[in-house]
């Protein structure tokens, strides 16, 4: 393997940008739903809006949604779908603000302002859905923030999210360079960093580099295949457990250590069923 | 090739298996000359250890000739003789560069295994179950050493019979850590559990590191007889006293500084009640061990002592005395061998005449008669110690 001081330097950051940007507009939806939800009339006032009782649903209406926006964003970790559902939301609440300047005005001043704020807001969410969505290719779902373990310990997301990490002894530089170079199948690495689902960090005590994997890879055939899967060692998320350790072996050794059992090396499958095999040197029509 | 295969709960068999092929660069082929068995392998026989698999090799203890080497390994050639330690250790992880082989984080590929059970996963072993690997061992005509650039160690000295450093491979290290790591003082007394080879190398390396006193405990009296060729100054049979009473009395009351577990899982106890207790919770898998060894030397350790414990564990046990541990400042010590790291040093005490390891040996058997060996060795019958196979 080849090292080179300098390879880290030259490395893309991680697109962590719109994954936190997500985030925090994922929090505002709250902010701004909370006094739509608890206190429509003040909100309609704030806004320059009669108050009657249509524009008082509408309110409550819209501050439910921006609730279930943050439950996308925030609870469930899917960005990309919350964020493309704010923008359509976002279209919703001009049209809305523009009916009511026709017809229910109270003070054009302040409506002029809201309806500003929500161009603001569409252009932010915008963006960020655009953003997420090159970075993701547009075909995975959602992966976390990384905001590190022992960070925030959130243990939510579906049946195959892997929350995983080995120290490598080797520098930062080069851990990085030949997690780029290694043939992984169970992911692409380059989407990977780009979504911010794999993090390197200085391993305390000249211990190397941490690698810390957060992803979820789709589940195919939903949680019941990938529970099914996981019987036989197969889904997806076991994939990357076991390749993280072939991965951790290879650029540590030069090899991928190869039992008589384990001939592939790591192999959540071949754990499950080693009783068909025993630990015997493989013959030549094996 | 011919080799020795686990078949069951107290059966192995001898069987035709295929030659062992180099997999990775780091490989090397090796034909082996000796190999022993060790009490490791009785918790194998004797089925405490879980993912065995009928046909699993076994063998951990070998030496022999290389005849085969992969790219990557230039340290050594065709015809070596060399003595394979029983850790398989890459020599490039953090555990491996602490010196801590046998915590080695890449050779286990079944790591995810042993993680489920222990938390963290210990390196790979030769033929010792799935659970450190699921690697083919050494009790065979032919072995495949993995990362053969970093384990085995080269004899040259061709004076040096095979029973003389075939021990290097797993007991001799083993006894000598177990009492290296207890910081041994002078006018220290030591007291071992268990008067088999790796009792004895303890015994002896206690000695050579020295203490005042070693204190052998056992019930068979030729194992006692070897323990005082070992060197040990007081022999204790505990079938016929107070194991606790003695100790205190012998240290004056202050109990052992030392006390070294050699025993391990599947312990024996002279009162039939308590042995019946923890051998019914064993086979029921209420507890995974038979734990009378360990309990005692911590209740036995003098204040402020150090309880070593060489012998393996499994799993599970119930009445361990942590209060005992606690109150009384005890350190406790443990772990499979580093061997890697007391290769030079022992081959080095061998070749100055500080120790002849072939001692132990009690019995020379063909490979065909490897289950003749389990036999014995288990049972302990024709005052059997240690049992090595020529292939
Ligand atoms: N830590 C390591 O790296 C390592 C390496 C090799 C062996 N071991 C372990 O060391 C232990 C001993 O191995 P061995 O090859 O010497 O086995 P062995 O079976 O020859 O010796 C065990 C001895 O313990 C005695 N014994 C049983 N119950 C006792 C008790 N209650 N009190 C005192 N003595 C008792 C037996 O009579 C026997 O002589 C085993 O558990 C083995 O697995 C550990
Ligand atoms: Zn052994
Ligand atoms: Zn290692």
């Amino acid at each position: 393997m080849e090292s080179s001081a300098s390879a880290g330097d030259a490395w893309p950051r991680p697109a962590v940008g719109p994954v936190r940007l997500a985030d925090a507009l994922g929090w505002g939806s709250s902010v701004l739903g909370a006094p739509m939800t608890f206190a429509p009339r003040r909100f309609l006032r704030a806004i320059g809006v009669q108050e009657d009782s249509k524009t008082v649903a509408w309110t409550l209406g819209v501050g439910v949604r921006e609730h279930i926006a943050t439950l996308t964003v925030i609870a469930n970790r899917q960005r990309r779908i919350g964020m493309w559902s704010r923008v359509a939301g976002d279209t919703m609440d001009a049209a809305l603000l523009l009916a009511a300047y026709k017809h229910k005005c109270a003070d054009p001043g302040r409506l002029n302002i809201a309806l500003g704020l929500v161009g603001g807001i569409f252009a932010a969410d915008l963006y960020t859905a655009v953003a997420l969505t090159r970075a993701e290719g547009g075909d995975i779902s959602d992966g976390s923030g990384s905001t590190g373990v022992g960070v925030d310990h959130d243990t939510g997301g579906g049946p195959t999210r892997v929350k995983i990490a080995v120290t490598i002894r080797l520098p930062q530089d080069e851990v990085r360079k030949a997690f780029r170079q290694f043939e992984w199948s169970a992911f692409d690495p380059a989407t990977l960093e780009a979504v911010g689902d794999v993090r390197f960090t200085k391993a305390p005590g000249e211990r190397g580099t941490e690698v810390h994997i957060d992803h979820e890879p789709p589940a195919p055939g939903g949680s019941i295949g990938a529970t099914a899967a996981k019987l036989l060692g197969q889904s997806p998320d076991q994939k990357i457990n076991d390749e993280l350790r072939r991965f951790k072996a290879f650029v540590e050794t030069g090899v991928i250590p190869r039992s008589e059992t384990s001939p592939e090396g790591a192999s959540s499958a071949r754990q499950i069923m080693h009783k068909r095999q025993p630990a015997q040197p493989i013959g030549d029509n094996a | 090739m011919r080799a020795t295969c686990w078949s069951g709960r107290n059966t192995v068999q001898v069987e035709n298996v295929p030659d062992p092929k180099i997999l990775t660069d780091r490989d090397a082929i090796v034909k082996i000359s000796s190999t022993s068995i060790c009490g490791s392998d009785l918790h194998l026989y004797d089925g405490y250890v879980p993912s065995m698999t009928k046909g699993d090799i076994l063998g951990h203890e070998f030496m022999g000739e290389v005849v085969e080497v992969g790219k990557g390994v230039s340290n050594l050639q065709v015809g070596d003789r060399v003595v394979v330690p029983f850790p398989i250790s890459c020599g490039n992880c953090n555990m491996c560069a602490k010196g801590l082989f046998s915590l080695c984080e890449n050779s286990n590929p079944n790591a995810g295994m042993a993680e489920k059970l222990w938390g963290h996963a210990p390196c790979g072993i030769f033929g010792y179950s799935a659970l450190t690997g699921g690697y083919a061992g050494g009790q065979a005509e032919y072995a495949r050493v993995p990362f053969a650039d970093v384990g085995p160690i080269k004899i040259e000295n061709d004076s040096l019979t095979d029973d003389q450093v075939l021990f290097l491979s797993d007991v001799f290290p083993t006894g000598y850590m177990a009492v290296e790591v207890c910081d041994i003082k002078p006018g220290d007394v030591v007291a071992v559990w268990g008067a088999g080879p790796v009792g004895l190398f303890a015994i002896a390396s206690a000695i050579m590191l020295g203490a005042e006193r070693v204190i052998a405990i056992d019930r068979f009296d030729y194992r006692l007889d070897k323990a005082r060729e070992a060197g040990a100054t007081d022999l204790i049979d505990y079938e016929q006293v107070s194991v606790p009473v003695v100790l205190k009395e012998m240290t004056g009351g202050r109990g052992p500084d030392a006390c070294i577990d050699a025993v391990g899982l599947e312990a024996h106890h002279s009162h039939p009640v308590i042995h019946g207790y923890d051998r019914v919770k064993q086979a029921a898998r209420l507890e995974t061990e038979r734990p009378h060894a360990i309990r005692e030397a911590i209740m036995c350790c003098g204040n402020g002592g150090t309880v070593s414990i060489a012998g393996v564990y499994g799993g599970f046990m119930d009445k361990f005395p942590i209060g005992s541990l606690m109150n009384r400042s005890l350190t406790v010590k443990t772990g499979q061998a580093h061997v890697h790291r007391y290769l030079r040093p022992l081959l080095q005490r061998i070749e100055n005449g500080e120790i002849d390891p072939s001692f132990v040996v009690s019995h020379h058997l063909a490979l065909d008669d490897a289950p003749k060996g389990y036999e014995m060795f288990k049972h302990k019958t024709d005052n059997c110690t240690k049992v090595v196979l020529n292939p």
